[in-house]
């Protein structure tokens, strides 16, 4: 109800009830009054005719009292009072008057009144009258006054309600209504309704206190608003900051981790440069990634990141969270394990990039906080339905722990498990905010149990769609027969290779060998696949037995998967080819073919297509058009590009670029967004409408990592995005992913696949370089004159060695076969890693057992030399060998070039220059040639410039 | 003393004018009160006016207030003519009748309720009896004497002063039974008359006579008597006079009430009080 209705209800009521009383108490009353009234009118005319009547029937004559009632009851028929008549009755009752019979009395009808009169004559009752009237007439009359009365109360009623209603609203109401329209009006935002106060009552003052209000609330919002613009702006701004600092960070850290990277490479780095040069690229990643943390925190905070779903091989996620750690964990002692159970499908749909962050923190932590031990990835189905499966991915360390005070704050941002933990192990402590951050936005849930001082694991469980595995092409491994010791899982994956699985014993620590001699009987064993990834199983007894059932036969080779502690010890007389550290199908696939290869049980085994990793040399030759104005970062990237074997051309600006493509063909353009002249946007807009250019790939290269950024470069029609600073990895990724070279080995094609199989599985026993160039980037520059090095210096260390025998001098030999082996391992020369590894583990001071050794050893190391040899003759010297082939039109050529390059700014031109360097080396000019390369190097180009013209005149 | 005036103004008149009395003379026409003074005034002045038409001389009705007065009149012999009943004739001597009505004769009724239980005359022995008045010829006296003298029967008298009173009280049963006679039973209501039944007819008489002083000319009395019988022959005058009542008009003798006085009423009559 309004309350113009609440105020009228009273009034209304009390109306009503004044109405129902004038209906129920004074109409009755009124009425019984009026017939008392009629009664007394009626009675006085009787009591006037009652002594007239008496004196007549006294005298007897009834004919005059006859004629007397007659003419009364005429008088009251002609006045229409009504019909009722006067009867006389005579003392014992008779009725005297009228002569009709005896009338009928109307009695205790409501229509009709009776009065009564006695006739006295002299103190004599005669008899009586009785007047009987009907009131009809009488009634309607008084009804009819009732219902004017009734008529006017109501009008009187109405006419209060309504001046009520008026006054109501003149005075309440409307002044109300105002108001609350003005409060309306205050809702939808507009504050222009000045109330004016008509009164000065109540209503008034609220009027005034409600103008203030609104002056108030209008200053307010006006205040808020602009508080609210300005705290828009500062927003904006902080986005700006952070876009810019992004932009403003990554780009002198691109030409930090760049140029150390390049700087790292050349030739002549004393021990101490290249100490101090490692330890620079080691702190700029270490600060790279504490910016990328930061710029990933603001990211998630701003709600700015934003999760992919794109397909993923898990095995190459954990092979890379494995790759990216082992390094670390091995610095510091520590086994690092990943593995995952082996029934579990490879293809997924999801974020391997986040997933990898993710592990990858996870992993970096727990080897932080671990001094010793072991650091342990597992990744195992936790439930799954048709589409989906939940995987559970866990890190379990042997770590400091967490106590139970310190695990609440575990995910909170800026908050490490202790303040001190921040001062003893560094780091941001955004790391776990992040990862949980992530795997929320993953669907998934992050969980952390620990033991303080026995270790600490951390999984996320992840739904992830599963994906159609593809039909693997696995020939040639049916010959294979192949006897498993570990649990189902290995032996399923193994089936599923194609092997001949000739037996299989689920728990590897208790064996019945009789059973296993039983099994194997008559059955050509190709190996033994031993899983045994706690290292639980004593292998020096498994090779006693094996040797035991197998004899006279030699012992099968063993495949073990075991973590790396077990390496330490291998029994003799067991070929052990271990899988270690990184323990997956793909892994063990590996694992097997390399071992069938080595034993000659496989010539050639094709790899699974999509195990296969894109390496360098696909690379080698694609021509690639880099679009960038920073000298700097076109020096960094054309120092990657050029050690991933790619031909390099650079320009400044959208505008060069389009002139380039016109003049020559390239297979990808590699293109900054922000540059003079024409941006990259603009330029990849122009090269997507010309239609001879469709398929050729656009990645943008830019410091701006915004997630808006990446989107932004897609729809401009470029098909992929780069963030600076550039990482080797990324780059050789991205280069593989979009160029597709026609004559050149294809993708799915092994690399080295031109060398017959036999000189390829040879070769790669004592050089396998596609491992060592993978180790290096797929810098073959820096690989080739690393290898060049280390023949020469493993030459040098045979010397050594060969009077380390002869002075018996044991840790000092192992110390140096420790040394060779690991650079040996790294190189790819694996049959001379073995031997160093077997010369380092040889507890034997027998003379005659190294000296074998050492013949081995020699050995190898030709035909390692020989083999480097081929190779270096390939990729080698040519500037060197082109030598004396240099007219003196080529080198003018060569200054052209290079003239051209340091007018325009170009980085490349330090390149040339030391082509130049090269050129000139016979040459007088050289030490003018060499200034200028200094100064390019200085990016002095002015200088350089000014020496150019120099060297032009004296030549 | 209006009517006293009016004589002595007349007397004077007709003293002065007496030479030509019999070419325009005045007189007086008496008429007993049976009636209220309305009734008769509608009766007789019609009448009258005919006969002045007729005879050239002027009737004016001289009223009496009621019947002991006019009986007093009579006898003093005031009017120049005067109609009256039967008994009231043979009373006074100086007038002589000269018309008659010869349809009818009078005689009185005891009227009884209907259904009232008195079927006897002796059922009202020493009953209380209702007569218009004590004087009434046909309705008080002739009924009176005739029960006592024929039928032995004593009644105490009550006198209700008209035939209508007379009928209600019967019919009301204030008295078992009253007097009246045929004309004025006939006009009381037929209501009234329903509750009503005769129990006895009187002897029957010669009815009201129309008589003349006897000291009036015989040749006016004669013009007189003869303009009332030709009016009889016109139907719209005997209309007239049938409402007197002379239903059939004739001529009347002193013998003609003989049988009156042989009814020796006198013990009957009483004397109006004075």
């Amino acid at each position: 109800m309004n309350i113009s209705g609440k105020i009228l209800t009273p009034v209304v009521v009390t109306l009503g009830l004044f109405l129902g009383s004038v209906e129920f108490a004074f109409v009755p009353h009124f009425k019984e009054k009026q017939l008392e009234a009629l009664i007394d009118r009626e009675r006085a005319e009787l009591q006037v005719l009652a002594p007239i009547i008496a004196e007549e029937l006294v005298a007897g004559d009834l004919s005059k009292i006859y004629s007397i009632l007659d003419n009364q009851s005429r008088i009251h028929l002609s006045e229409e009072e009504s019909e009722g008549g006067i009867v006389l009755l005579g003392r014992n009752g008779m009725q005297l008057y009228p002569l009709a019979d005896r009338v009928q009395f109307h009695e205790n009808n409501e229509h009709y009144l009776i009065v009564e009169e006695e006739l006295v004559w002299g103190g004599q009752m005669l008899g009586r009258f009785r007047y009987e009237l009907e009131i009809d007439h009488e009634l309607d009359v008084i009804n009819q006054q009732l219902k004017v009365l009734r008529l006017e109360t109501a009008l009187v009623c109405l006419f209060i309600t309504l001046f009520g209603v008026w006054w109501n609203r003149k005075l309440v109401i409307r002044p109300l209504e105002e108001l609350r329209r003005a409060a309306k009006s205050i809702q939808r935002g507009k504050f222009d309704r000045e109330l004016v106060a008509k009164s000065r009552d109540e209503i008034g003052e609220v009027y005034k206190a409600f103008n203030k209000m609104q002056r108030t609330i209008q200053e307010k919002n006006l205040a808020l608003s602009q508080a609210v613009e300005r705290a828009e702006h500062a927003a904006r701004a902080k986005s700006d900051f952070l876009a810019n600092m992004s932009h403003e960070i990554r780009t002198p850290m691109n030409a930090i981790i760049g140029l150390t990277h390049l700087a790292l490479e050349t030739r002549g780095l004393s021990d101490e440069q290249q100490n101090y040069l490692e330890k620079i690229q080691r702190s700029s990643r270490t600060l790279l990634g504490i910016i990328n943390d930061i710029l990933d925190f603001s990211k998630i905070e701003a709600g700015h990141m934003q999760v992919e779903q794109t397909s993923f091989s898990l095995d190459e996620l954990l092979h890379n969270v494995h790759t990216l750690n082992q390094q670390l964990a091995e610095d510091k002692g520590i086994c690092l394990t990943v593995s995952r159970d082996m029934r579990l499908p490879d293809s997924y749909k999801g974020d391997p990039l986040r997933v990898n962050q993710v592990l990858t923190n996870l992993v970096g932590n727990a080897v932080k906080f671990t001094e010793q031990g072991s650091v342990r990835v597992h990744v195992e189905p936790v439930s799954c339905n048709e589409e989906q499966t939940l995987l559970r991915f866990s890190v379990e360390d042997t770590g400091v722990g967490i106590s139970d005070e310190q695990m609440s704050q575990l995910f909170m941002p800026f908050s490490q498990a202790d303040s001190s933990i921040t001062r003893k192990y560094g780091g941001t402590g955004l790391g776990l905010t992040i990862s949980a951050q992530l795997v929320k936005l993953m669907n998934g849930e992050i969980r952390a149990s620990s033991v303080p001082g026995e270790g600490s694991c951390f999984s996320f469980d992840l739904p992830l769609e599963q994906l159609q595995e593809p039909d693997l092409q696995r020939q040639g491994l049916a010959e294979i027969g192949v006897y498993i010791l570990g649990n189902d899982g290995i032996a399923d994956l193994l089936a599923s290779f194609g092997v001949r699985v000739l037996g299989h014993v689920s728990n590897p620590q208790q064996v019945d060998w009789q059973q296993v001699r039983q099994e194997l009987s008559g059955q050509p064993l190709g190996l033994i696949v031993l899983m045994d990834p706690d290292g639980k199983v004593d292998l020096h007894e498994l090779s006693a037995q094996l040797q035991q059932i197998m004899a006279p036969q030699p012992t099968p080779p063993v495949l073990l998967i075991s973590a790396a502690t077990q390496l330490q010890s291998l029994p003799e007389g067991m070929p052990v080819y271990p899988v270690s550290g990184l323990m997956t199908p793909s892994s063990v696939f590996d694992a097997l073919v390399n071992l069938l290869r080595q034993t000659g049980h496989l010539d050639l085994v094709t790899r699974p297509a999509e195990r296969e990793l894109k390496t360098a040399p696909e690379l080698t030759g694609a021509h690639v058009l880099l679009a960038e104005d920073n000298a700097i970062n076109t020096e960094v990237a054309c120092g990657m590009l050029q050690a991933l074997g790619v031909q390099v051309t650079t320009c400044i600006n959208g505008q060069e670029v389009l002139d380039q493509l016109q003049q020559n063909a390239f297979d990808l353009v590699l293109m900054d967004i922000q540059m003079p002249v024409m941006d990259g946007y603009t330029a990849t807009a122009h090269i997507r409408s010309n239609p001879d250019y469709a398929e050729l790939p656009v990645i943008a290269l830019t410091a701006n990592a915004m997630v808006t950024d990446r989107e932004r470069s897609l729809a401009a029609g470029m098909n992929d995005h780069l963030s600076k600073p550039i990482e080797p990895e990324q780059l050789q990724q991205v280069l593989c992913r979009w160029i597709s070279m026609p004559g050149r080995p294809s993708a799915t094609e092994p690399a080295g696949a031109t060398a017959s199989p036999r000189e390829q599985v040879a070769e790669s026993r004592v050089l396998h370089i596609e491992d060592g160039l993978n180790r290096l980037s797929g810098n073959r520059e820096a690989y080739f004159r690393l290898l060049q090095q280390f023949v020469s210096s493993a030459e040098e260390a045979e010397t050594d060695l060969q009077q380390l025998i002869g002075s018996l001098d044991q840790p000092g030999l192992q110390a140096q076969a420790h040394a060779l082996a690991g650079v040996a391992g790294t190189m790819g020369a694996y049959e001379l890693y073995e031997l160093c590894r077997q010369m380092e583990r040889e507890q034997s001071t027998e003379p005659d057992v190294l000296q074998a050794l050492l013949a081995q050893f020699s050995t190898a190391l030709q035909r390692l030399r020989l083999a480097a040899m081929e190779q270096l003759e390939g990729v080698g010297e040519e500037p060197v060998n082109a030598d004396s082939e240099h007219s003196a039109e080529a080198l003018s050529q060569l200054l052209d070039d290079l003239e051209h390059k340091v007018n325009h700014g170009d980085v490349t031109s330090l390149e040339s220059a030391r082509q130049l360097c090269k050129a000139f080396r016979q040459h007088e000019v050289l030490p003018q040639v060499e200034l200028i390369h200094r100064a390019l190097d200085d990016f002095d180009f002015d200088q350089a410039q000014t020496l150019l013209l120099q060297l032009r005149e004296r030549l | 003393m209006k009517p006293i005036r009016n004589y002595v103004v007349a007397c004077c008149v007709s003293l002065l004018l007496l030479p030509q009395t019999l070419l325009a003379e005045s007189f007086t026409v008496g008429v007993v009160p049976q009636f209220d003074v309305k009734t008769l005034h509608r009766i007789w002045n019609p009448i009258l006016q005919e006969l002045e038409a007729r005879t050239g001389h002027q009737f004016r009705l001289q009223g009496s207030p009621d019947i002991p007065t006019f009986e007093r009149e009579f006898a003093n012999g005031r009017f120049d003519f005067a109609y009256m009943n039967p008994y009231h004739y043979t009373l006074a001597d100086q007038y002589r009748p000269i018309a008659k009505d010869h349809g009818r004769k009078l005689f009185g009724l005891l009227v009884v309720k209907a259904d009232g239980g008195v079927s006897e005359l002796e059922q009202l022995q020493g009953e209380t009896v209702v007569f218009p008045a004590p004087n009434a010829l046909g309705a008080s006296l002739m009924i009176r004497a005739e029960l006592e003298r024929k039928y032995g029967i004593q009644i105490k008298p009550r006198y209700v002063n008209t035939h209508s009173s007379v009928y209600l009280n019967v019919a009301v049963g204030l008295a078992p039974a009253g007097g009246g006679v045929q004309k004025t039973f006939n006009q009381q209501r037929a209501e009234l008359r329903e509750q009503l039944k005769v129990l006895l007819q009187t002897e029957k008489v010669e009815p009201h006579p129309f008589t003349a002083r006897k000291d009036l000319d015989p040749a006016l009395v004669q013009q007189v008597q003869e303009a009332l019988f030709k009016m009889a022959e016109s139907p719209e005058h005997q209309a007239l006079l049938a409402k007197v009542p002379f239903k059939q008009i004739g001529p009347a003798e002193d013998a003609d009430y003989d049988a009156i006085r042989q009814l020796n009423l006198d013990s009957y009559y009483v004397q109006p009080e004075r």
